[in-house]
């Protein structure tokens, strides 16, 4: 018998010994792979320049998390209902320790330098390594080009971002590896760093095709960025505007003309249809005026479904962001949810400012006089209900051009049906921004989408109105992901950086630019502008980018190309309507309600700071001006 | 040894000897059986007479190996050091098997006692004692108590050592001390008894409750701080699943002792060991509670009028119309319009007063011819207190184990630990139910006054339906099954030899399944109501049933299998020559660990009955997977040495190879020293300061590690993300990267950790002290090197070993041990733990500021303003640097830079908002008569916590009541409390520019557990064929006696989160 147990034991032994001597150390990784194996391979060369994509971001500061806070509430035209003291930039308090909006809180978002660059990485990778990557057939080859073309594509959009913020930046073109010296790399100049980007954009536009899945870069996707970046370097922020001695923000004195005929060439360039065909939607001839009120909603309707686009684009769209129901890299996307009022069970931020709404036109081209009235009284409006019937453009909401029924959300305006909560108190879904009031005064009940409603209060807007533009009327923002795309460049950008470009040279180039204005303009159903002054057509112009891109992520760039911030931030207060028994209407920008104190402190802010702990890091890189 | 007291010889010479008793059995005595009756003794209580256990009528068996000897018999009587006989005493020849029990009497009588024999008394509670027979036929002892520890070994880590010889600072504690506590997890019936371990409770949820334990405080960056624990010498084993029943003992292991088990000790160890089967026939335990919980602290938040009336101070104050007139407030007050102005206790509607919690254990054991076998089976049981019943946790476990010797020389053992831990919860998580109660607004309604639920605050938020399972059931299920074999040879030719092989092959399954349903709330219609003519109110009203929360039903299942199979062979060799006592511990293990998981989800289902997964619609679906490996190969080694048990030294050593780590990195060496020195031995002690009867030095040094993180960091690692949507398909890409940057270097935080303490027992006994020092140095702490790497780079910066942190600290305990009668004792003993930390080096980027550099700082130490009033008036804004802004009413920031600005320059450093620094515990045992009552305090000093739930305040939420209460207004300027505030609106808002303000010290003492018991006199049940029968009054968290903040539960992680619970319990433990 104890031979067999020391058998038994022995194999038992044995057993337990050999199961412990596989080298259990030496396994392969079972969930992730190394830069060796994806550069093997050109499909997955191919899903990391998807990654990079999902990094570049839109240029919208927070599209990756929740489309919270747009970049338009970084400026005078919406406001960031939940964080109006992050946007130090108009608190004057902007600086290197305390950079808000732009710093690295917990909102993320994509205008950070750490960001960016950590993106720059990624692409310098790519380009480094991809021409080694086996190609066997001709169509891999191809593929090998096109995504040399994107990962340019993306490192100048990138760079440009970095330009837009910063001025001149660090430039990289390889991949940094731990362990290297990192105190030798300075800023280059803001010309040198223009110079680096349409390198990369010349490079792109002859390794893209014209044509690519809808979503990748295209030709016509590089073009844009230059047509951006060009106007923007040849703006007066960085042409003697402010510090113009300074090369990482200003470019030579003298240099400003050849950068508008140069941001003239580029947005030509792409007019001419040398990267492909593309053109504003709808109907671009001046329009008859005046227009029923089935031709503004059908101006309007078209301008809408622009940032509506589901599944292929329209010619108008140069390049967007796509997104999905569910899944996808911004799980939240939910512009409906953000931006949508509280008695949809949505958020409301980002509503538009009072100035903003009143600088959308009469629909037959006149500006908006909101004290047309009662001469003088830029607050009260009243109009009791015969006179309301008399003149219906009492109501300050009647008889807007076409945009502004596209892209505000006032009290009145027709949304999407009310949930079934609502549905009894509201069948047909109609903005409630207004308070209901006895004849006598006193309250008779609290609009849905107020403040003083008890549904969602707190996410009420504060200024009286809720951003339509953006929006998809059929999604349900409670439950549901928007899958509408966000635009980043669509051809309308590319005639009015034309335009721009021409006004600012003036001379023969003036009539041109008002041209590529008025194509904007009576698209929207708008009469064209007309005028042989340069000042005049400049006033034009802005105007009409402020409304024809308004919200979009312009703003904030115009602003500051333009060095016009100082005139345009004021505390935003909150438009108070009341609604009474009889019919009578009251509307009222009520100052003594606060909503946001602002202020434009130094036009130092005009260039963001480099973060602190950036300078601390690497000593040789010089803050921006005005900033210790 | 010290054999017997003279004192106690001449007492005994009053005592008549007795001869051999024949109604007392001999029996084969194994260490199993000494073992399980010391186990047993303490479920009863100590030093009190309780019948002979075990052995009533069986006959005497006399070992062969002794009856061939020249052989008498002896017998005496044993007495407690009052001279009180003790039951129960187990009385050995020593290198045998052989002996007895005392009787009633306190009398034993051994027959065929070799002369050169040396009998072993042994009895829970006291100490062992080694007597001589020398020749003598009556030897009468008195035995001493035991105050040390309980326990007569210690579990150490790869073995046991006798509590004198331990050298380590190595504490413990018997499972059947925290067996009774209705405290809902064996990491919260911990807290207080062993001294240097934190345990924060943070949850009260049920199947949620398991606590933060933290050995010696914080040694490191990050949240990697919990101690390794090791159960039955496996790791990965939850000290929560386990029934405390099985629960033998549990030993920490604080200082270089831990480095035995190398690159995972540095945060300490926990061993818990499990019960044994023991000698003898089938004996069957039955154990149980049921208890009743109430909720501890509920944080109070204002009524209808209270918040109507902050919410019109914050709205006038800014201009805005008001959402509540002074005639709404009165009604709000009043009461008497129900439906236009209610005034909703919303945690009232939410929960009840008592919910319960259960506990049932049965084992089953025994043995013959030296096989053993123990069996257990466990229930457990909590209920939550939501009034409509949803929450529970319920375990069932069983557990068998069984012990064969096959040969004298070979023995093998096998067991089965089998648990299923049933966790349900309704849709929503504990924080949107919970949390959200002291957020919704009393102005609003849980119930319309018809008793339909009323409307959501937001996302379907009304925890009176989202606290049922209206939304659908989360229902998760852990099947745990844990084995292992071993095999022990003890070579018959080298005597003290021992070769063992163990293998445990543990699998935990996890599968949840979520369906979720939207639920159905009651909004109004203010257009379609019924008035009272007379006064005007709403006498009812058409509701409207809104379907809320989902759109549409979903469902999401989640597999995740666990596998971990540890190796170990081993061998073990003692040898005593003279006084020399050797023995070597060597062993190889190897570990390896494999996970998966697979995740599944589908929308719109065709119909809420079928719930399966292929029920589901194609529109919105989604399936994930992930795999993690892991493995550790370990060389262990020990080496122990005394001299007489007065000289102590013990050598560990350990060398792991981690998986996580690169080839030239993956291999590390983990030593320990330890020594000890019994003062108390020496002569000149003895002569001189023989008052402290006992006194051992204990100094050690050791080095450990930790292995933190995810394996393969030292290769640039790609991961799989979703990507971006291309073409028109809205076909979302799988893309790769960006990689992670490989650190090829990495490898093991170091910690060397120094301990120096003494051991001590005064006055006979009747005081103990200890007191333990220690130096923790953690080095090579995984961190980025933040502060050398620009961001430009766009490098993710990995993990380097480059940061340090020093943690020091003492603890002490001490106790009083009386036996004022025969029939009454008790053991006063307390402990106090102290820890700092602070961070020496974590490559930090320069800060503007000196003063906002964490290095030097203790780890967690938190940026923020330092608020120090509330402006009383205008003048005071204008007297003091103040934010942009500021009004009478605001918090007054201090201007730490003093530059006449408040800016991010006058943010500090807070201290203590880690975990506390001090924590403690004051424990009364005592017996009288058939009673038994154990009392524990536990405490811990100061530490910060943030006492809002969230920023949601205002007209975003209701207020909690201290925001209320003395409030600035106008009217009262003087206050520490800022003025009516909303979301958003004011520049001190904890989320955006968090200040101390917001942080509240939750230091506190509390009546933490209490447990009466009562030993039902024999006669009762005697017929019945009962052994013992024991009815125990049991309760846990039962008061606060002392609280920093009377805001929340000091203990819980803030208001937002499910109550701690009190616990009253009345339960039984019966022998058969």
């Amino acid at each position: 018998m104890k031979k067999v147990f020391y058998y038994i034991i022995s194999i038992v032994m044995l057993l337990l010994t050999s199961a412990a001597c596989t080298n259990v150390l030496d396994q392969q990784a079972v969930d992730s792979f190394n830069n060796d194996v994806v550069f093997s391979d050109i499909n997955l060369v191919k899903s990391y320049v998807g990654s990079c994509y999902v990094r570049m971001g839109g240029p919208s500061c927070d599209l990756g998390l929740t489309a919270r806070d747009l970049l338009a509430s970084a400026t005078d035209q919406t406001l960031a209902s939940f964080r109006t003291g992050s946007m130090d930039h108009m608190k004057g308090d902007l600086s290197p320790d305390q950079l808000g909006f732009f710093g690295n809180n917990a909102m993320g978002g994509y205008l950070r330098w750490n960001n960016l660059y950590s993106n720059i990485q990624n692409v310098n990778t790519i380009i480094a390594k991809v021409d080694n990557v086996p190609a066997a057939t001709a169509l891999e080859e191809a593929l090998k080009t096109q995504l040399k073309g994107e990962a340019y594509f993306i490192r100048a959009y990138d760079y440009t971002t970095l330009l837009e913020c910063y001025g001149g930046v660090v430039l990289v073109n390889q991949p940094f590896q731990l362990g290297q010296d990192f105190l030798t790399n300075k800023r280059a100049s803001i010309a040198e760093t223009k110079d680096f980007i349409l390198a990369d954009i010349a490079k792109a536009i002859s390794l893209l095709p014209a044509t690519m899945d809808q979503g990748r870069a295209t030709r016509a996707a590089a073009a844009a960025i230059k047509s951006r970046l060009l106007l923007f370097c040849a703006g007066k922020l960085t042409n003697g505007g402010y510090q113009p001695d300074n090369p990482l923000v200003s470019f030579p004195t003298g240099s400003q003309t050849a950068l508008l005929q140069a941001a003239r060439d580029a947005a030509k360039e792409v007019m001419n249809g040398t990267y492909g065909t593309y053109s504003l939607v709808g109907n671009t001839s001046d329009p008859l005026l005046p227009l029923t009120e089935a031709q503004v909603k059908t101006y309007s309707d078209n301008y809408f479904y622009i940032f509506d686009q589901k599944g292929k684009w329209n010619s108008e769209t140069i390049w967007g962001i796509q997104y999905a129901l569910t899944g996808g890299p911004y799980p939240y996307f939910g512009l409906n949810r953000a931006l949508s009022p509280n008695g949809y069970h949505c958020a409301g931020n980002n509503p538009p400012t009072e100035p903003a709404v009143r600088s959308f036109e009469m629909a037959d081209g006149t500006p908006f006089v909101w004290d047309k009235y009662k001469p003088g009284d830029q607050f009260l409006r009243t109009a009791s209900a015969a006179q309301l019937a008399d003149d219906p453009l009492r109501n300050p909401y009647n008889g807007r051009e076409p945009r502004f029924y596209a892209t505000i959300l006032y009290n009145g305006a027709k949304w999407q049906p009310r949930g079934s909560d609502f549905a009894d108190v509201d069948p047909i879904g109609i903005i409630q921004t207004a308070n209901y009031y006895n004849n006598d005064g006193t309250i008779r009940g609290f609009g849905l989408d107020t403040r003083q409603t008890l549904v969602e209060s707190w996410n009420g807007t504060k200024t009286g109105y809720y951003l339509k533009k953006f929006q998809d009327p059929a999604t349900v923002g409670q439950y549901f992901n928007n899958t509408n795309t966000w635009v980043v460049f669509r051809y309308a950008e590319i005639l009015m950086n034309y335009a721009e470009a021409c006004i600012e040279l003036g001379g023969a180039d003036l009539q041109n630019g008002l041209d590529a204005l008025n194509l904007v303009r009576n698209r929207a159903g708008l009469p064209d502008r007309v005028t042989t002054d340069q000042a005049t057509a400049r006033t034009f112009l802005r105007h009409e980018r402020a409304i024809e891109f308004f919200a979009e992520g312009h703003r904030w760039y115009d602003l500051r190309r333009w060095m016009i911030f100082g005139s345009v931030v004021e505390n935003v207060y909150g438009m108070k309507i009341k609604e009474f028994t009889n019919g009578n209407m009251e509307w009222k920008l009520d100052v003594t309600d606060k909503e946001d104190i602002r202020t434009w402190g130094n036009d130092k802010f005009y260039w963001l700071p480099l973060p602190r702990s950036e300078i601390n890091k690497a000593p040789q890189l010089q803050q921006n001006p005005g900033y210790n | 040894m010290n054999v017997v007291n003279p004192l106690n010889d001449k007492f005994m010479k009053k005592n008549r000897t007795y001869g051999l008793k024949d109604d007392i059995g001999l029996l084969k005595m194994s260490k199993l059986m000494r073992f399980t009756i010391f186990i047993l003794l303490l479920s009863f209580s100590q030093a009190f007479a309780v019948n002979p256990l075990l052995i009533n009528s069986s006959k005497p068996y006399i070992d062969k190996e002794f009856v061939n000897q020249a052989q008498k018999a002896v017998s005496g009587k044993v007495t407690d050091s009052s001279g009180a006989p003790l039951t129960g005493v187990t009385v050995v020849i020593k290198g045998t098997t052989t002996g007895i029990i005392t009787d009633s009497d306190g009398k034993y009588s051994l027959s065929n006692v070799p002369p050169g024999a040396i009998l072993v008394f042994s009895f829970i509670g006291m100490k062992t004692q080694d007597v001589a027979v020398a020749g003598k036929t009556t030897i009468n002892v008195a035995m001493d108590n035991e105050t040390v520890g309980i326990e007569e070994v210690v579990a150490i880590g790869y073995g046991v050592q006798k509590r004198v010889n331990v050298v380590g600072s190595v504490i413990s504690i018997s499972g059947s001390s925290i067996q009774s506590i209705p405290s809902s997890s064996t990491s919260t019936a911990i807290a207080g008894r062993l001294p240097g371990v934190v345990v924060i409770q943070k949850n009260g949820e049920p199947g949620n409750t398991g606590a933060q334990i933290l050995v010696r405080g914080r040694g490191t960056l990050g949240s990697n701080t919990g101690p390794l624990v090791i159960i039955d010498g496996v790791q990965g084993r939850s000290m929560n699943d386990i029934d405390p029943s099985d629960i033998s003992s549990l030993s920490v292991l604080k200082d270089a002792s831990a480095a035995i088990y190398g690159a995972q000790a540095a945060n300490g160890v926990i061993l818990i060991t499990t019960k044994k089967g023991e000698s003898g026939k089938p004996r069957l335990n039955y154990n149980f509670y049921q208890g009743f919980m109430t909720p501890t602290v509920i944080p109070v938040v204002c009524d209808a009028a209270e918040y109507a009336t902050m919410i019109s101070e914050y709205q006038s104050s800014k201009g805005a119309t008001r959402t509540f007139s002074d005639a709404d407030i009165a009604l709000f007050k009043s009461g008497a319009d129900p439906w236009g102005h209610p005034n909703t206790n919303w945690y009232g509607d939410l929960i009840k007063k008592w919910t319960t919690t259960s506990r049932h254990n049965l084992t089953i054991d025994g043995g013959f011819k030296g096989m053993t076998y123990y069996v257990s089976l466990g229930f457990k049981g909590d209920e939550s207190m939501y009034k409509q019943s949803s929450t529970s946790y319920k375990q069932y476990n069983i557990r068998a184990k069984l012990d064969l010797p096959i040969t004298d020389w070979l023995k093998a053992g096998i067991e089965t630990a089998a648990f299923q831990l049933n966790r349900l919860y309704p849709y929503k998580s504990q924080d949107a139910i919970v949390g959200q109660s002291t957020r919704l607004v009393p102005t609003s309604r849980a119930y319309w006054p018809n008793g339909l639920p009323g409307p959501d605050i937001e996302y379907g938020d009304n925890p009176v339906v989202t606290s049922t399972f209206a939304g659908g059931k989360n229902d998760q299920k852990t099947y745990t099954l844990q084995n292992t074999f071993n095999v022990t040879i003890t070579p018959p030719f080298v005597k003290g030899l021992a070769v063992n092989a163990n293998f445990n092959y543990d699998v935990i399954n996890f599968y949840s399944k979520r369906f979720y349903q939207p639920w159905i709330l009651y909004y109004p219609n203010w257009n379609q109501v019924t008035k009272d003519p007379n006064t005007g109110f709403i006498t009812d009203m058409v509701l409207s049933p809104t379907l809320r929360g989902l759109s549409s039903s979903q469902n999401e299942e989640d597999y995740k299998r666990t596998i971990s199979q540890t190796g170990n062979i081993n061998l073990t060799y003692a040898k005593k020559i003279g006084n020399h006592d050797l023995s070597i511990y060597a062993g190889y293990e190897q570990y390896t660990n494999n996970n998966n998981s697979f995740y599944g989800f589908r929308q719109y289902y065709i119909s809420n009955l079928i719930q399966t997964m292929s029920a589901g619609g194609d529109l919105n679906k989604n399936t994930t997977g992930s795999m993690y490996i892991y493995a550790r190969r370990s060389l262990i080694g020990r080496a122990t040495y005394n001299y007489k048990e007065k000289y102590l030294a013990e050598f560990l050593f350990r060398r792991d190879g981690s998986l996580k780590f690169p080839p030239k990195s993956r291999w590390g060496n983990f030593p320990g020293f330890l020594l000890g020195w019994r003062a108390s031995e020496e002569d000149f002690w003895k002569n001189n300061i023989s008052f402290i009867s006992y006194f051992k030095l204990r100094a050690s040094y050791g080095v450990m590690g930790m292995d933190p993180g995810d394996p393969f960091q030292y290769m640039n690692k790609f991961t799989l993300a979703p990507g971006m949507v291309f073409g028109t398909a809205s076909n979302i890409e799988t893309v790769v990267g960006p990689p992670t940057v490989a650190n090829p270097n990495i490898t093991w935080e170091t910690q060397t950790t120094r301990n120096i303490g003494f051991e001590s027992k005064f006055m006979k006994e009747l005081f103990h002290l200890n007191l333990e020092y220690f130096f923790n140095k953690r080095e090579n702490i995984l961190a980025p090197r933040n502060a050398s790497v620009p961001d430009f780079t766009g490098l993710s910066l990995p993990n380097e070993n480059i940061a340090r942190v020093d943690n020091q600290g003492f603890e002490i305990e001490a106790g009083v041990h009386k036996k004022i009668r025969s029939d009454l004792r008790f053991d006063l003993t307390g402990n106090f733990s102290f820890n700092r930390n602070k961070v020496v080096f974590m490559d930090e980027p320069a800060k503007s500021k000196p003063w906002q550099s964490v290095t030097g700082h203790p780890y967690g130490a938190w940026l923020m303003y330092d608020a120090i009033g509330v402006f009383a008036n205008q003048a005071a804004v204008d007297n003091y640097p103040h934010w942009a802004g500021a009004q009478p009413g605001d918090i007054i920031f201090r201007d730490v830079s003093g530059d006449g600005k408040i800016n991010a320059d006058d943010k500090i450093l807070i201290d203590h908002t880690d975990a506390p620094e001090v924590f403690y515990g004051i424990n009364l045992d005592a017996t009288w008569r058939n009673f038994t009552l154990s009392v524990l305090v536990q405490g811990q000093g100061k530490y910060l916590r943030l006492n809002v739930y969230d920023d949601r305040r205002g007209e975003d939420g209701n207020y909690f009541k201290w925001t209320y209460d003395n409030r600035w207004t106008p009217e009262n300027t003087v206050t520490n409390i800022g003025r009516a505030y909303s979301r958003g609106s004011f520049y001190w808002e904890h989320s955006t520019n968090m200040s101390t303000y917001w942080l509240d010290n939750v230091a506190y003492a509390r009546l933490k557990n209490v447990v009466l018991s009562y030993n039902l006199p024999k006669r009762i049940y005697k017929s019945l064929g009962i052994a013992n029968a024991r009815i125990y009054f049991s309760g846990n968290d039962l008061g606060l006696i002392y609280s920093a903040t009377k805001k929340f539960d000091p203990e819980v992680d803030g208001q937002g989160v499910y109550p701690a619970m009190r616990t009253f319990a009345f339960g039984a433990n019966i022998t058969f």
